[in-house]
């Protein structure tokens, strides 16, 4: 026994913290780590190394400063792995599969990584190659991979290993509710994202989903804050108001007992905000450039949107 | 483990005057910045005159912050191709357009083994494009984790090439190794290098002190994160309420050594700004060495490293590590629901229900003088 446990204090001991490294299994763990393509999941491939994992409070060790943007958005594990191809071993994959604890953290992240004017493809519910870097996203899962190489070979092998990997993800192919809340008409497709804290800024907007527009030539952004009751979203609108409440310009405006403010604010140009519900709605016009028509259109078809929701549920 | 004393606090690494020679310049305790200006120094040969705190874009997408930030002198922006596959340099674009003379840029290529020159052009060229802007002043190797990457001469080329046809001013590299100390004296030997970013802190430092004197010899400007140390003073009872002057005295601290230019920061919302302003406006105070001291006593002792080396002393074989991590899940992250399913899906035998009556064998093993059974019972009272 004395002998056993000195050996495995010798093997673990020099280890860094919270790396990877073979810990005891969990469901956490494996949860995340079975997703992975099978090391043969292409002809002649094979693992590079052996496949790693990383808990929450080890994500530093592998992403570094990109370890926030995960922890913000409810990360719980990462698995990650190299494929070589054993006829040529410049041709190799790296696959990173985040856990992001649900569907709102998986396309969370997704978000923040995709630009509309991408080439979509349906890898998992959305995603999209861009030379040797693969993106997609399914439920709770955001997969990343690069190639080292951008050739036909990688190409082949990224494909056919995030196929691998979504057709171990259960669950369908949906998108947050959330996303309800924004209007459709006029939106740009694929301009969706969620921000899980701090939006635009401010403290008081802790999350938020928003989408860009065309309307009138120009590309407005329409946004709601997510409160979790009315009574928060009145204290997040109070709190909005307060803050830009010394600049010059500020209007405000009520209309059937709805209020709401507009300014151009120096740094986001012009903005409108209003409480719907749990909710606080806005449009932001960067060069000021939209009409108060088009930008009272935008929040008229925002609130019935939540509206329509809400009678649904 | 004994109360730490000054001596021990000196030997993990907040006495950095103690440990180098170099006299800490306390402020006075009561001391104010009379100046309303942002603190700048100069980065290393390069000249740059670069803001003390600096932007770090990952995640990065809102340019209103940068436009504050740059409104209150936070001159130098910290970006790379990599990051969200060009949103953040995108977001950095839109405020290039109008103030890039506000601004000293720094981004980062992607240097793979097997990079070629021409491809790291063209990294360059859609990383300028996204930025708006025909020039950056810093060009750096994203990620410069392995000493065998210094080997792949293409970025060397690809730099000259660019700063020949005015693209670029400087080479730079980061580093995000837990060992670093191999790649960056490589890294040295090269000579191709004008700036360096790596991890700097007040609990790991003391194997970077030879790796600087050599960088500031050779003319090297330093850029320091990681300057907090795990962020982990909400989980310590005696810094309650000075969660504040822990970050900023983190800050200083690093800045405190005046071979760091500056030192770089995410920044997510309009009070960090403010925040980290302040920071750098004021030296390092007693009262701040004080709050890293209690930080690194209380980290020391208490932070679990999940090595698993207490589970071989363990008679009853508790899933150790697995609940200490469930427990900070729960005490630090806010996931209570899933830190409490996850113990409730260790298998029976794991959990750790024999630790009442056994006598902490755990903590003889624990190479850090831990009170594991202590945390053990702690984190089966909270997770059942």
């Amino acid at each position: 026994m004395r002998s056993c446990a000195f050996l495995v204090f010798s093997m673990i001991v020099f280890v860094p913290a919270g790396y990877s490294q073979d810990i005891s299994s969990s469901a956490e763990k494996s949860k995340v780590m079975d997703i992975l393509p099978a090391s043969d999941f292409m002809p002649g491939w094979n693992f590079e190394d052996k496949p790693e994992f990383y808990q929450p409070d080890a994500l530093y060790e592998h992403v570094d400063g990109e370890a926030p943007l995960y922890l913000s958005y409810g990360f719980r594990g990462l698995a990650y792995a190299r494929y070589a191809d054993s006829q040529d071993a410049e041709n190799s994959i790296a696959v990173e599969i985040f856990d992001m604890g649900d569907l709102e953290g998986g396309f969370g992240v997704y978000s923040s990584h995709r630009h509309p004017t991408e080439r979509f493809a349906l890898y998992g519910t959305q995603g999209y190659r861009s030379g040797a870097l693969l993106i997609a996203w399914k439920g709770p899962y955001f997969i990343s991979m690069l190639g080292d190489e951008d050739n036909a070979i990688t190409a082949d092998a990224l494909e056919r290993s995030v196929r691998e990997i979504v057709k171990k993800i259960p669950g369908d192919d949906a998108y947050p509710d959330f996303l309800k809340r924004l209007p459709l008409k006029n939106r740009i497709p694929n301009s969706e994202k969620f921000i899980a804290k701090d939006y635009l800024g401010w403290k008081f907007f802790r999350r938020a989903v928003e989408a860009k527009y065309v309307v009138e030539s120009v590309t407005p952004t329409v946004f709601v804050v997510l409160c979790p009751d009315a009574d928060q979203a009145k204290g997040a609108y109070a709190e909005f108001v307060k803050t830009i409440s010394g600049q010059a310009g500020l209007k405000e405006d009520e209309q059937e007992g709805v209020k709401s403010v507009w300014l151009k604010d120096p740094y986001l140009g012009g903005v409108s905000a209003s409480q719907e519900n749990d909710c606080v709605i806005g449009v932001i016009s960067p060069q000021d450039d939209l009409s108060e028509s088009g930008r009272k259109e935008l929040m008229e078809q925002c609130r019935l949107a939540i509206r329509s929701l809400q009678k649904k549920e | 483990m004994d109360e730490m004393n000054r001596r021990q606090f000196v030997k993990i690494g907040a006495g950095l005057g103690a440990a180098t020679g170099t006299p800490l310049v306390f402020a006075e305790e009561e001391a104010k910045s009379e100046s309303k200006d942002m603190i700048y120094r100069e980065l290393g040969d390069t000249k740059l005159k670069v803001s003390a705190v600096s932007l770090g874009t990952y995640g990065f997408s809102n340019s209103g912050l940068l436009e504050r930030a740059l409104d209150k002198g936070i001159n130098f922006i910290c970006t790379a191709a990599e990051y969200q596959n060009g949103v953040a340099e995108e977001s950095i674009g839109k405020v290039a357009k109008k103030r890039r003379k506000d601004m000293v840029i720094m981004t980062g290529w992607s240097c793979r083994p097997n990079s070629t020159k021409q491809e790291l052009i063209a990294s360059l060229d859609a990383s300028l494009k996204r930025l708006s802007t025909d020039y950056v002043d810093i060009v750096k190797t994203h990620n410069l984790d392995k000493a065998a990457l210094l080997d792949n001469e293409a970025q060397f080329e690809a730099f000259e090439e660019a700063k020949k046809t005015g693209k670029v001013g400087f080479l730079g590299l980061s580093n995000h190794n837990a060992d670093i100390i191999d790649v960056l004296q490589a890294v040295l030997k090269k000579k191709k290098f004008h700036v360096l970013q790596c991890k700097f802190n007040f609990m790991e430092y003391e194997k970077q002190m030879k790796i600087f004197d050599e960088a500031e010899k050779l003319g090297i400007g330093i850029v320091a994160f990681k300057v907090r140390a795990g962020k982990r003073e909400n989980e310590i009872k005696e810094l309650e309420n000075k969660g504040l002057q822990v970050r900023q005295a983190a800050i200083r601290w690093a800045l405190n050594d005046k071979r760091i230019a500056s030192v770089c920061m995410g920044f997510t919302n309009f009070d960090q700004i403010d925040e980290y302003r302040e920071a750098v406006m004021k030296k390092l105070s007693r009262s701040d060495e004080e709050a890293l001291r209690l930080y690194a006593q209380a980290v020391d002792r208490s932070y679990c490293r999940n090595c698993s080396t207490c589970e071989a002393y363990c008679p009853n074989q508790v899933a150790v590590a697995e609940i200490m991590r469930y427990s900070m899940y729960f005490k630090y992250y806010k996931m209570e629901k899933e830190a409490m399913r996850l113990y409730s899906a260790l298998p029976p035998d794991r959990a750790a229900d024999p630790c009442a009556g056994c006598g902490g064998f755990c903590e003889q093993g624990c190479p850090y003088g831990r009170p594991v059974r202590t945390g053990l019972l702690e984190a089966r009272e909270m997770l059942t």
